[in-house]
């Protein structure tokens, strides 16, 4: 998954596919952050603006990986886990994140504190994915309403 | 009181229902949702659930249901579970969308197996039920249908990416299913004298101006030759711009695919690739059957005949087998939550690791360093202790473990090449199986 953000930054910003928001994507991976309540968190992958000319504060956008059996879940669990899913990644990696990481600093000029724009979280696909794509997009669906902040997606 | 797990069971096709209606937020929740439950119980014919939950599971029950529903709630939503402690099995949910929203119910049911839905009677009570609710609570769209058919049909994205699926919903008529209820904007789209005049088993304008179809008197025979009759007429009727030639071939298609296959599998993989097949989605079960049915494995290669054995070049041979029943008890240290009878070091071990593996896709969901580092030495020596105990083979240590070798008969194996071969893909697990080798194996055994 990580390959394939790479391979997206480096794309014209026109055919990105996940990371077309971004100028200039700079990609890092487990990236310590922090927030009052969760305390240190590290985030799979931290996604930021490197651009000169992008404005402040630089754009940031999170990934989280899970890789969970979603395969056999009833229908009011299979959305309720999503939901719990959802809400912990935006506690952890959204909202406000004060980044730790002392490389990306420069890029941070004014202090570490900048807002998340986007929480994405995204589910192991293959086996461990609902086998009906009804059920898997209605349960994303009440995701997308209940959590907003957080896009789901399955690899 | 033990619910029947839906996924528990083996997959199988199951009648799919998706119903989103809207309700009035003036009365109490308990009278909007009295003409819901009166309905399913009216017409929910040997499905009824028998088991409401919340948070806790009790006996179906309007008591139960209220309190499942103030259990479930969480801000602008609450959701309700229903279920069945006997065959057929139901998985049911009622989500509700509470104000400051706009409120709304959502319905989904599965019900398995489909076949439960062979009787006209049954099924026309369902008719009744979704009739029922959709002159209660107005839906913009609500269809039934076989499950694994709307899997095969696109269902619900219909060739768009799942966002824009997401936003949009089922705003054309991409699919006519079994049932349906076109909420007025389809309507509209389709106009209101042709939604009606459309060729199906029934069609019937609501009070409120949605529109029920039914293609077909019976659910479960969907893939029969009538019922694909009737569905495309249906369907480019409402589509006129549709070619029917082209919907009646893909629904035929569609047919084919779900057809039942025969599995006549290489009997030295037959246990194993049973259960691949078991595990398969069901929409995609018998097309992977007739793929393993005209699948040879390819004949192991990693052995040497006995007179060309290269000879122990170790010290201490007795040393040498202790470190391969070391390596080997390192595969039974990983594997022996998931796969118990890798204790047993039989041939069925090795089959119920082959498919452990191919069901985790080990050689691609772990570090690859890993595998070749700590796996791949565990499986061959493991491989090679199941030879030794079974088909009284015998090591012949080496230095390099790539060249150890397990002598049965008028063979000499190499069981770590075999595990190198074995962790390269998915697929390798099954061309380069322990399973065969051993079967291989045992027939050479002399």
């Amino acid at each position: 998954m990580v390959a394939l953000l790479q391979a997206d930054a480096k794309l014209p910003r026109a055919e990105r596919r996940a990371l077309g928001d971004f100028d200039t994507p700079r990609i890092e991976r487990h990236v310590g952050v922090w927030k009052p309540g969760p305390g240190l968190c590290f985030a799979d992958v931290l996604v930021i603006e490197e651009g000169k000319l992008a404005g402040w504060p630089p754009r940031v956008e999170t990934f989280s990986f899970k890789s969970r059996d979603l395969s056999r879940l009833n229908g009011k669990a299979l959305e309720a886990q999503m939901i719990e899913d959802a809400r912990e990644a935006l506690r952890k990696y959204g909202e406000v994140l004060d980044i730790r990481r002392d490389s990306l600093q420069p890029l941070l000029r004014q202090g570490s504190e900048v807002p998340v724009s986007r929480v994405r979280l995204i589910y192991e696909g293959g086996d461990l994915k609902p086998t009906n794509t009804n059920y898997l997009d209605a349960a994303v669906k009440k995701v997308h309403e209940k959590v907003p902040g957080v896009e789901v997606l399955i690899q | 009181m033990k619910v029947l797990e839906f996924y528990g069971l083996k997959e199988e096709d199951h009648l799919w229902l998706t119903f989103k209606g809207a309700f009035g937020s003036q009365a109490a929740l308990e009278s909007e949702l009295e003409p819901f439950l009166q309905a399913l119980e009216e017409h929910a014919d040997g499905w009824m659930p028998d088991v409401a939950e919340g948070k806790r599971q009790r006996k179906y029950a309007r008591a139960a249901i209220w309190k499942a529903l103030k259990e479930g709630h969480d801000g602008d939503s609450t959701a309700l579970g229903l279920y069945r402690t006997e065959w057929p099995a139901l998985d049911m949910s009622l989500w509700l969308w509470l104000p400051p929203r706009h409120p709304e119910l959502d319905i989904i049911i599965k019900v398995k197996p489909l076949s439960f839905f062979t009787e006209a009677e049954r099924c026309h009570h369902f008719v009744e039920m979704v009739r029922a609710w959709a002159s209660r609570y107005p839906v913009s769209h609500a269809a039934a249908h076989s499950a694994d058919d709307a899997e095969l049909a696109g269902s619900p994205r219909f060739g768009r990416d799942m966002q824009t699926s997401i936003r949009d919903g089922f705003d054309k008529i991409y699919e006519v299913c079994w049932l349906n209820v076109f909420g007025p904007k389809l309507v509209e789209t389709v106009g209101r004298e042709r939604m009606l005049s459309t060729p199906a088993w029934r069609v019937e304008e609501l009070p409120n101006g949605c529109v029920l179809l039914v293609t077909w008197p019976t659910a479960a025979d969907f893939a029969s030759d009538e019922a694909r009759l009737a569905q495309a007429r249906a369907h480019v009727h409402l589509r006129p711009d549709l070619d029917f030639d082209t919907v009646l071939r893909t629904l035929l298609e569609r047919s084919a695919t779900l057809a039942p296959v025969e599995p006549r599998f290489h009997p030295d993989m037959a246990p194993l690739l049973s259960r691949v097949v078991d595990r398969t989605a069901s929409h995609a079960r018998q097309r992977r059957i007739a793929e393993f049915n005209a699948w040879q494995p390819p004949e192991p290669e990693e052995w040497l005949p006995a007179d060309a054995a290269l000879p122990s070049d170790v010290n201490d041979p007795e040393r040498a087998r202790e470190h391969y029943d070391t390596l080997a008890e390192h595969l039974v240290a990983l594997l022996h939550t998931d796969v118990p009878s890798v204790f047993e070091a039989t041939p069925e071990s090795l089959t119920d690791a082959d498919f452990y593996f191919w069901r985790e896709e080990f050689p691609t969901s772990r570090l690859r360093e890993a595998i070749d580092a700590h796996a791949v030495p565990a499986i061959g020596a493991y491989l090679g202790e199941v030879l030794v105990r079974n088909l009284g083979g015998k090591w012949i240590p080496r230095q390099k473990l790539e060249e150890a070798q397990v002598l049965v008969g008028h063979r000499v194996w190499l069981p770590f090449v075999r595990a190198r071969h074995y962790m390269r893909s998915r697929q390798s697990l099954l061309d380069y199986s322990l399973t065969q080798l051993y079967r291989v194996a045992e027939r050479h055994r002399g």
